[in-house]
């Protein structure tokens, strides 16, 4: 019965029922394209960040001496310690503790690379740059390297000797491309000839200005070193990346890295933006669930004598009242459904629209997560809104005097 | 004969910004089952609000009203609204049909609120009803497009859904012209005499308080005369101007 005559009344105003569904989709529709915009925003930075960063970093900077669980557990004395060659630092018997961490149930992949300083020059041009000497099976396992590369060939280091890849902005401001011969010059004066067999691209551009990448042993040999200095390390969990790199440093007493804190200002900021987001979209429901609200009493009062005779009938006030908050119901499922198309073709306009946010992050089009969750949660939010929206019209509604209302005709 | 209805010394106040206004007091009344029966008074004299009363629309606010033998004067609104769907039918002077629902329908609501009919049950009946006051052709349109005097049968109908123990009617041919009119006393008397149907009518037409069994005249909220037709309007005929 009461489905029946709410049912009724909403199709009877049709105006005014349009009016409230479209504020409820209106509503639920920004929910759902910020709250996907913001989750892709997230997603695409944790996602870059994880494919330049590694989860955890093992570098060979000594924080504490080896402590005496740590000697137990890895059983020799002289593996884990840092030694100084030359003011060279690397991590001393690297390859045994690369050993153990395949073995823990939480890693992935594990890959040794050795990293330094160094200057890059090009016909008249040079640039300082960092060198990383990787391993690019390992590191293809670590980051997905050939991926980012313009030629994809994931063995392209090992095809001839002293083979470089350039990050690309590196390249641009050389003005090197593919088949150049590039001169690598370490600060300790030690230099090499290498040829360019590939251009990277992570995306985030002070990586890319920056960075060029060689064969682990060639890095090795530039730079004198007798061992790799930094292990990475991906695990299962990139979220449980920081209390993974407490364990891995109190076992070993090396600074250990993770990229949570590494990048914890950005993090910060994305939840600041979470925040303003949520902000903006409360304000958005707020002015939704009033002008329903508005929509609704107006209704309520320009049906006065009708509520009056239903009462004569036999309507009790509680029927009435809940004839109006089943309106509610019925405006917000219908609104909260539009909206979620709205949501979805919002979304879809976002992912392509071409958009540059910032020299770190650029990219064609919102990263926009498509999550069921928001869905879900922008649909029960607009029924919620917009049954709120319908309590007060529809007290009011079942407080009405039938005999006070007939009186006046 | 059976009796349908008791009002031992109800009062009405009414406050309004703080002042009470007295407009009902020392009402005492018997219906019985079958009665046809006039309401009578000056404009003012608190027709309306007696009528409400005995169809338990309102509350007095002293005495006790009993309905069927049952006081209603401490029911619950929820228990108020299930008696009126049961056996109350009201007519009154605006039609106050739904304007989202046919005829039919508006026939059909009260019954649907009752909840005791099948679905086809409802539909015959209201059906029937409608037939029996000339709206056989009519019973699909919306109220929008019935005439007045279509839609006062319409509510007519509506009144008489549940098979009430009393229908009561407030001036229900107040926005009617001498034709139409005539049409509904008729169709009333015909309900009375056939069905015995119990009614208690506000009105100012003669010629239908002329046909009454019974006239009760209303002055300045207190009941200045019960009694049979005829004697009724001869005291009336020697105030009238
Ligand atoms: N809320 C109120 N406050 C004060 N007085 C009221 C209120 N409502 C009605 N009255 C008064 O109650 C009296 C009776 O009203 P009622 O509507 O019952 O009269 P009536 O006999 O039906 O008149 P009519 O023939 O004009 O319809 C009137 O004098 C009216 O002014
Ligand atoms: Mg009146």
């Amino acid at each position: 019965m009461y489905l029946y005559i709410a049912w009724r009344q909403i199709i009877f105003r049709r105006r005014q029922s349009i009016a409230s569904i479209f504020s409820i989709a209106l509503g639920v529709g920004l929910f759902i394209m910020m709250s996907s915009m913001q989750q892709g925003f997230e997603e695409d930075f944790t996602n870059r960040v994880i494919s330049v960063t590694p989860h955890v970093q093992i570098t060979a900077e000594r924080v504490r001496p080896v402590p005496d669980m740590g000697r137990e557990q890895y059983d020799i004395t002289n593996v884990l310690h840092v030694q100084a060659f030359d003011k060279i630092e690397i991590i001393n018997g690297a390859a045994y503790l690369q050993n153990q961490l395949n073995t823990m149930e939480d890693v992935v992949a594990v890959g040794t690379n050795y990293t330094g300083q160094g200057l890059i020059t090009y016909g008249n041009r040079d640039i300082a740059i960092v060198v990383r000497g990787i391993d690019p099976e390992k590191e293809e396992k670590l980051n997905g390297f050939s991926g980012k590369l313009k030629l994809r060939h994931q063995d392209s280091l090992n095809l001839i000797s002293n083979a470089i890849i350039l990050g690309n902005g590196v390249a641009k401001t050389l003005q090197a491309s593919i088949g150049d011969t590039v001169t690598l010059v370490t600060d300790s004066g030690n230099q090499d000839l290498y040829r360019v067999v590939d251009i990277y691209q992570s995306g985030i551009t002070a990586f890319d200005n920056k960075t060029v990448f060689v064969l682990l042993k060639n890095s090795k040999a530039l730079f004198g070193a007798d061992g790799p200095n930094g292990i990475n390390i991906k695990i299962k969990d990139p979220y449980k990346a920081e209390a993974f790199a407490a364990n891995i440093s109190d076992m070993t007493g090396l600074n250990v890295k993770n990229w949570i804190s590494e990048n914890s200002n950005i993090r910060a900021e994305l939840y600041r933006r979470r925040w303003i987001n949520q902000f903006i979209v409360g304000t958005i429901f707020l002015v939704a669930g009033f002008g329903i609200a508005n929509i609704m009493l107006m209704n309520v009062m320009s049906k006065r004598r009708d509520i009056a005779i239903m009462q004569a009938f036999g309507v009790s006030p509680q029927s009435i009242d809940m004839i109006y908050l089943i309106q509610g119901c019925i405006l917000g499922a219908f609104g909260a459904f539009l909206g979620c198309l709205l949501g979805a073709a919002l979304n879809i306009g976002l992912e392509n629209i071409p958009v540059s946010f910032n020299a770190q992050l650029t990219r064609e089009g919102f990263p926009v997560a498509w999550n069921s969750r928001i869905f879900f949660q922008g649909y029960f939010m607009g029924i919620v809104i917009s049954i709120a929206a319908s309590f007060f019209p529809a007290k009011k509604a079942a407080a009405i005097l039938p005999a006070e209302v007939i009186r006046r005709g | 004969m059976d009796k349908i209805m008791e009002l031992q010394d109800v009062g009405k106040v009414m406050t309004t910004g703080g002042t009470n206004f007295p407009i009902l007091s020392q009402v005492n009344l018997t219906f019985y089952k079958g009665e046809y029966c006039a309401i009578v008074g000056n404009s003012g004299s608190g027709k309306s609000t007696l009528l409400y009363l005995l169809g338990a629309l309102d509350r007095p606010t002293s005495g006790t009203i009993k309905i069927d033998n049952v006081d209603v004067s401490q029911m619950s609104s929820q228990s108020l609204a299930k008696l009126r769907n049961e056996k109350i039918g009201f007519v009154f002077q605006f039609h106050y049909i739904l304007p989202e629902f046919t005829a039919l329908e508006n026939v059909i609501l009260p019954m649907i609120v009752a909840g005791t009919l099948s679905e086809k049950k409802r539909q015959e009946r209201a059906a029937m009803l409608l037939g029996t006051l000339g709206l056989s052709d009519r019973m699909d349109y919306y109220p929008a497009q019935l005439s007045g005097g279509q839609l006062q049968r319409v509510a007519i109908a509506r009144a008489l859904a549940n098979q009430p123990l009393l229908v009561l009617a407030d001036e229900p041919t107040g926005n009617l012209d001498s034709r139409n009119s005539e049409l509904v006393f008729d169709y009333f008397r015909k309900l009375n005499e056939e069905f015995g149907q119990t009614f208690i009518i506000v009105t100012h037409n003669t010629s239908f308080v002329k046909d009454c069994d019974r006239i009760i005249t209303l002055a300045d909220g207190r009941v200045v005369s019960d009694a049979a037709a005829g004697l009724c309007l001869r005291e009336r005929g020697d105030k009238m101007p």
